[in-house]
């Protein structure tokens, strides 16, 4: 009997353990499946209510751009899909990815909004400079958001205090640098006057700054309301841009629907959906692509390249200098003991400047970065290529650098540098060095590139004694500014619109070589470059507030030479930027940085 | 009974206790910074929430802070994705994993056990030949190659399935299939081996020499007997399921809990690892209490202390 | 009727000389363990197995010092050749030899495949026999520890054990002795159970035959058959499992290189029209190989079991005599008509 029952209630447990399962497969299929539908029928009823809302003006606006673009009249279609990668977090106040502001792009209004490469205001209504370039007044136009409250000049000013100040840029604002220190509500120098104006005050007119913000209006309320909750899901934001995310499937996809309520709904953005297809296997974005499931690739990268169709892909920029940097300080910082010698060896090694000639000059560098990443192009400067000079012609090859190592490498004379280093520093052989580490990332292009170089070092110059330490992003970051590296493989995001930024990150104080500041205060505030020369921060200071051009780019040059010839970092590769689009689609446009959702004219074609 | 129950419930929460706490210390044992992203010059920004989150104080008051979001089934929200709670996060995705591990199994089990039974059936024949060789197949291929093949295969050249997503249930197909390829193989192998040993069983001979017709001594004497020990294994499989493929959702772009566990220790997000470590402990210890109980009360061997 | 079977056993006869010959044992009598190896040569997919495991060890051992490339060594101007005389598997990206890497990595592969089912089984098996034997106090304590180490993702252990000792093959097979040992430590802890109360453990016992002793000379020869198998099923398993750190990027650091290493990186040429022998070669060797150990561990599955083997072989002779018969029926009725 009692058998019976332990039987009878096995069976049942069993039989549990299997509904459950089953009913939790059946709810979540349902959940799925549902999710789908209603998405779909959101947006399907979202279309047919816009259609219905403003039937005149969608049409025209769609007609119009078919009429003007092509003559014969083709049916366009109202969704985009394109591969892109996913944004970090859509928290405004605490994202720190340029992935992030491409999707701010599309949700939310700007004062300047970049359209397809040029700078236009978009709820800008008017700006005011004053004659000294020290103050900027701001009117801004009649705009909502999505809930329908008014975009007011308050919340441009809570954007520019909690968002806009950094570290590098706070000293230019009356009271900036108080506000960012301290982590204030309030600037001093940024204020409203009444709803729709607020005002801008600079300590110094600097060159780089014109006025033409594209910053977002953030709404103060919003943000406390939400805490820490902000930006998790599509509900967890305030849309004023011309569109809506309405779904976000992390690790999948994300699917935006025009809104309609943006100032410009009528003239921009005919594009009726968009959706984000996220895929981080190359394969993977491949097959959708041939398949026809997505439109377009925001960032094809190497693996892809080679992939798809030429035709298809375009270069847009290149946004990432890639360079070897050497730490010549001789230290490492360590938590518990502070400062710590690398080792005298170490140190002198890296310190003598024929060394360091000998290694970069062993390096080819055009068949690396050809080897390594196809989409790149070879870098021998710290200005991207993008930069106008005075006329019309690049900067770069306005204002050349002289010296510089050949692109393609000189065994000769590295090995020539070499032998002097060793007779300087009283070696007989290259086997007596001592180790160097060589640190770098554990993604499978900075790997590929510290492999090849190594391997350059021991055939050309016998160096035997590199070592590559690879290690997971965030602790590479770590150990590079501690210093706990010989040799850095280092990547810094290029800014094209402006050259000083560029230049300011190897500035001994305030700029990424505050190597003295470190010592100082024991507190990690840059990255550590080991270049620190006062001509140079000269230089690139008064750059700031040279508003001549020609002189300008003349003290650029000359800082960059004092740069090059000080062979602490030298330049490499510039990451490039390719994006690809089926033929049908038209007026993609992509935004600066590595990737940017710059679809204010696009129209994909039936096909 | 209950006794036994109790018991196992308690040590079944203290194991929990366990995990979270070792979890909790080896994570912050590894080195880096969670808020620091490709720009190295976040730096400052980096330490400043450092400092905001409180991950500068000393490690006991982050473990009391832990514990405590733990006895309120709080987990927080991650540190590297500003704005996502954890606990949404599980709540949104796990579904996706279950889903997936749960069409796998029901495709899987049955057509793999059902895959054993018939070569052990007929040993040698066309069935067993061809089960032999496809778990060769899958055991041979690493899961990332043998996913590659069925999207090019399945969505390139012949297009019937999506290559990646998770939209609608069309998309869950290719990954379901991926996942149960191998479950296939290994349930066949396990079954195959089991009937076979089941075969040499007395009580089979007996059944044989009392003249029981073919199909009820497979049915009615070797197949409930080879079924046993596989039902127990049944809990620890689907726990491990139910913790996701990274290959396969990072391959097939499915929001799963897997590749997001994988990222959140990449990222060294440490809310987002604790609270899914212990949500993944849980659904372990939960899996090993229900198949102890099932154990006692299936096998009547097994005697209660 | 009972009477009838009583009065047929009464009824004594002398046996003949044919049925006095059944009784006698006509085979030699054969040991266990060579039986086991004669039963395996015979086998001749195991034979295969173990000339493919050979020969991917020759391989290993000998090719890359046969090979004029060095693994490491980079040719910018052969970047991405197919396949040819020179380069037997042709070049990566960078202009590297991939057979010669293919053979390095076969190495790291194989040393990471036997020391990692290795190391975890040694460990396991040495707490699972102070479990075991021991029990009680100590007994609970190891399981409850084996509990929640089971519990505890092995990516946190992976992470952490390959940033403090850096990528190599030792740091690899000490995570997966960090996280495998507990597998062993149950199943050996039950045998150990199993065989405590046993007739020859207790007579060992009684000799006054210390605790390691009866483990390890009395117990642990019973069930070298099982850890045999499961040996051989876990060299395949370390294998995989490095392919799988591989792909999360967790495993050997450049410029050393593992097949597992090398077959991930080769999965994003899956599609290159010029570069898919990247992926074809690393991915097609570990393949074999994994193929290779798993058969080998199934023959010797059989091969210690005989009772499966004699019953599949009967099963097939009783089939072969089957289709004749059927042969012979389809005859006679062809002939019929």
């Amino acid at each position: 009997m009692r058998k019976m029952m332990k039987k009878s209630f096995a069976v049942t447990l069993l039989l549990a353990m299997l509904i459950g399962t089953l009913g939790g497969c059946g709810t979540t299929a349902d959940k799925t499946s549902n999710a789908g539908n209603s998405t779909a029928a959101d947006a399907g009823n979202n279309t047919a209510d816009s259609e219905n809302a403003t039937p005149t003006t969608t049409e025209s606006a769609t007609t119009d751009t078919t009429v003007t673009e092509t003559p014969v009249e083709q049916e366009t279609l109202d969704t985009f899909r394109f591969v892109a990668t996913e944004p970090n977090t859509l928290n405004m106040i605490e994202s720190t990815s340029n992935l992030d502001t491409y999707v701010f792009y599309l949700t939310s209004a700007m004062l300047y909004r970049s359209i397809d490469g040029v700078v236009t205001p978009e709820v800008c209504d008017t700006l005011t400079v004053s004659d000294d370039r020290m103050t900027y007044t701001y009117t801004i136009k009649e705009a909502t958001y999505s809930d329908g409250t008014k975009i007011t000049a308050d919340d441009f000013v809570y954007y520019l205090v909690k968002k806009y100040l950094t570290s590098e840029n706070c000293t230019y604002f009356v009271g900036g640098e108080d506000t960012y220190n301290n982590s204030l509500e309030t600037c001093e120098g940024i204020y409203s006057v009444d709803e729709s104006t607020f005002v801008i005050t600079m300590t110094s007119p600097i060159v780089t700054f014109n006025g033409q913000l594209e910053i977002y209006p953030l709404q103060k309320a919003f943000v406390e309301a939400k805490g820490e909750a902000l930006g998790g899901t599509p509900a967890d934001l305030l849309y004023s841009g011309p569109y809506l995310l309405t779904d976000w499937v992390v690790g999948s996809s994300m699917t935006f629907v025009k809104n309609d309520s943006y100032i410009n709904a009528d003239t921009l953005f005919p594009t009726q959906n968009l959706t984000l297809v996220v895929s981080s296997d190359a394969s993977t974005t491949y097959s959708m692509y041939q398949n026809g499931e997505v439109d377009a690739i925001i960032n094809v990268n190497k693996d892809l390249y080679e992939l798809i169709d030429q035709a298809d892909c375009t270069y847009y920029s290149a946004d990432s200098l890639w360079g070897i940097e050497y730490n010549t300080t001789g230290f490492t910082y360590t938590d518990g003991d502070g400062f710590v010698s690398r080792g005298d060896e170490v140190s002198a090694l890296m310190k003598n400047l024929n060394f360091r000639k000998a290694l970069s000059y062993a390096i080819n560098r055009s068949a690396v970065a050809a080897v390594v990443d196809p989409t790149s192009t070879v870098a021998d400067r710290y200005v991207s290529t993008s930069v106008k000079g005075t006329g019309d012609a690049a900067y770069v090859d306005e204002y050349t650098l002289e010296n510089t190592a050949p692109l393609e490498g000189d065994a000769e004379a590295a090995v020539g540098y070499l032998n002097a280093a060793l007779a300087e520093l009283g070696y007989s052989d290259v086997s007596q060095l001592p180790e160097l580490s060589f640190l770098t990332f554990d993604s499978a292009s900075q790997s590929m590139y510290v492999e090849t170089v190594v391997s350059l070092w021991k055939s050309v110059l016998g160096l035997e004694n590199v070592t590559i330490n690879l290690q997971p992003i965030q602790s590479a970051i770590m150990s590079m500014v501690y210093m706990n590296y010989d040799i850095y493989l280092q990547q810094l995001s290029m800014n094209p619109d402006d050259m000083l930024e560029q230049l300011g990150f190897w500035k001994t104080t305030g700029g990424v070589s505050d190597v003295a500041g470190f010592q100082a205060s024991g507190v990690p505030s840059f990255m550590a470059s080991m270049h620190a020369d006062e001509a140079y921060d000269t230089l690139v200071t008064d750059a700031y507030t040279e508003f001549d051009d020609a002189a300008r780019f003349s003290m650029v040059q000359q800082a960059e030479q004092l740069l090059y010839d000080s062979y602490t970092f030298f330049p490499a590769m510039a990451g490039g930027g390719y994006y690809a689009t089926k033929s049908y689609v038209e007026g993609y446009y992509s935004t600066y940085g590595e990737n940017g959702y710059g679809f204010a004219n696009l129209v994909v074609y039936a096909h | 009974m209950i006794k036994y129950v109790a018991k196992r419930l308690l040590i079944s929460l203290a194991t929990v206790w366990a995990i979270a706490t070792i979890c909790f210390f080896l994570i912050r044992l590894l080195p880096g910074n969670p808020f620091i992203v490709a720009n190295p010059l976040d730096i400052t920004n980096a330490e400043k929430m450092m400092e905001y989150y409180g991950l500068n104080d000393p490690v006991w008051m982050q473990y009391v802070r832990f514990m405590n979001s733990l006895l309120h089934l709080d987990f927080g929200y991650s540190l590297a994705h500003a704005g996502r709670s954890v606990n949404e996060v599980i709540a949104q995705y796990f579904p996706v994993t279950a889903q997936l591990a749960i069409q796998a199994m029901l495709f899987g089990i049955p057509t793999g056990t059902l895959l054993g039974i018939l070569s052990a059936y007929k040993r040698g024949g066309s069935v067993d030949i061809f089960a032999q060789l496809m778990t060769i197949l899958t055991t041979a291929i690493p899961a990332y190659v043998l996913a590659a093949i069925l999207q090019l295969v399945l969505s390139v050249k012949l297009g019937w399935f999506p290559a990646s997503g998770w939209e609608t249930q069309k998309y869950t197909i290719l990954p379901t299939l991926c996942l149960s390829l191998g479950m296939i193989s290994g349930h066949c192998r396990g079954m195959r081996t089991l009937m076979l040993e089941v075969g040499q069983q007395d009580y089979l001979k007996t059944a044989k020499a009392k003249g029981l017709s073919e199909v009820r001594i497979i049915f009615f004497h070797q197949i409930r007997n080879a079924l046993l020990p596989m039902v127990t294994n049944l809990g620890l499989e689907i726990a491990g399921l139910l913790m996701g493929s990274f290959v396969i959702e990072k391959i097939f772009s499915v929001p799963g809990l897997g590749k997001y566990f994988v990222n959140s220790i990449n990222e060294l997000d440490y809310t987002m690892a604790m609270g899914l470590v212990v949500f993944q402990a849980v659904v372990v210890v939960a899996a090993n209490f229900v198949v102890d109980i099932l154990y006692v009360l299936i096998d009547p061997r097994v005697k209660l202390d | 009727m009972k009477e009838k079977i009583i009065s047929e056993m009464l009824d004594f006869s002398p046996v003949s000389e044919k049925e006095r010959d059944a009784e006698q044992i006509i085979r030699p009598s054969v040991r266990y363990w060579p039986e086991v190896w004669k039963r395996l040569f015979r086998n001749k997919l195991a034979v295969l197995c173990i000339v493919i495991i050979g020969l991917i060890l020759l391989c290993a051992i000998i090719m890359p010092i046969l090979s004029p490339y060095e693994f490491d060594e980079v040719s910018l101007f052969e970047s991405g050749l197919k396949p040819s005389a020179a380069h037997f598997f042709g070049t990566d990206a960078s202009g590297r030899d991939l057979w010669t890497r293919v053979w390095i990595g076969a190495r790291a592969s194989l040393l990471i495949g036997f020391l990692g089912a290795l190391t975890p089984f040694i460990i396991g098996t040495m707490i699972g026999a102070i479990a075991g034997w021991y029990g009680g106090r100590i007994d609970m304590i190891i399981m409850r520890v084996c509990d929640i180490m089971l519990c505890i993702p092995s990516m946190i252990y992976m992470i952490l054990i390959l940033m403090v000792m850096g990528g190599s093959v030792s740091s690899l097979v000490v995570a997966m002795a960090i996280s495998g040992w507990m597998g062993s430590a149950r199943g050996f802890r039950g045998r150990v159970l199993q065989f405590k109360n046993k007739e020859f453990t207790l007579a060992a016992k009684t000799q006054g035959a210390s605790a390691p002793r009866i483990i390890f000379r009395h117990i642990l020869p019973n069930i070298l058959g099982n850890i045999a198998v499961g040996l051989s099923g876990a060299v395949p398993g370390a294998i995989f499992m490095e392919a799988g750190m591989a792909y999360i990027g967790l495993g050997v650091t450049p410029p050393n290189i593992s097949l597992g290493q090398l077959s991930t990186d080769g999965i994003t040429y899956f599609m290159s029209p010029t570069k898919f022998h990247l992926f074809l070669y690393p991915s097609l060797v570990i393949s074999i190989m994994i193929f290779a150990f798993f058969m080998f561990g199934n023959a010797l599955r059989d091969a210690l079991d005989p009772r499966l083997r004699d019953e599949e072989y009967n099963a097939k002779r009783m089939r072969k005599i089957k289709r004749g018969q059927k042969r012979e029926a389809r005859k006679l009725g062809k002939a019929a008509v």
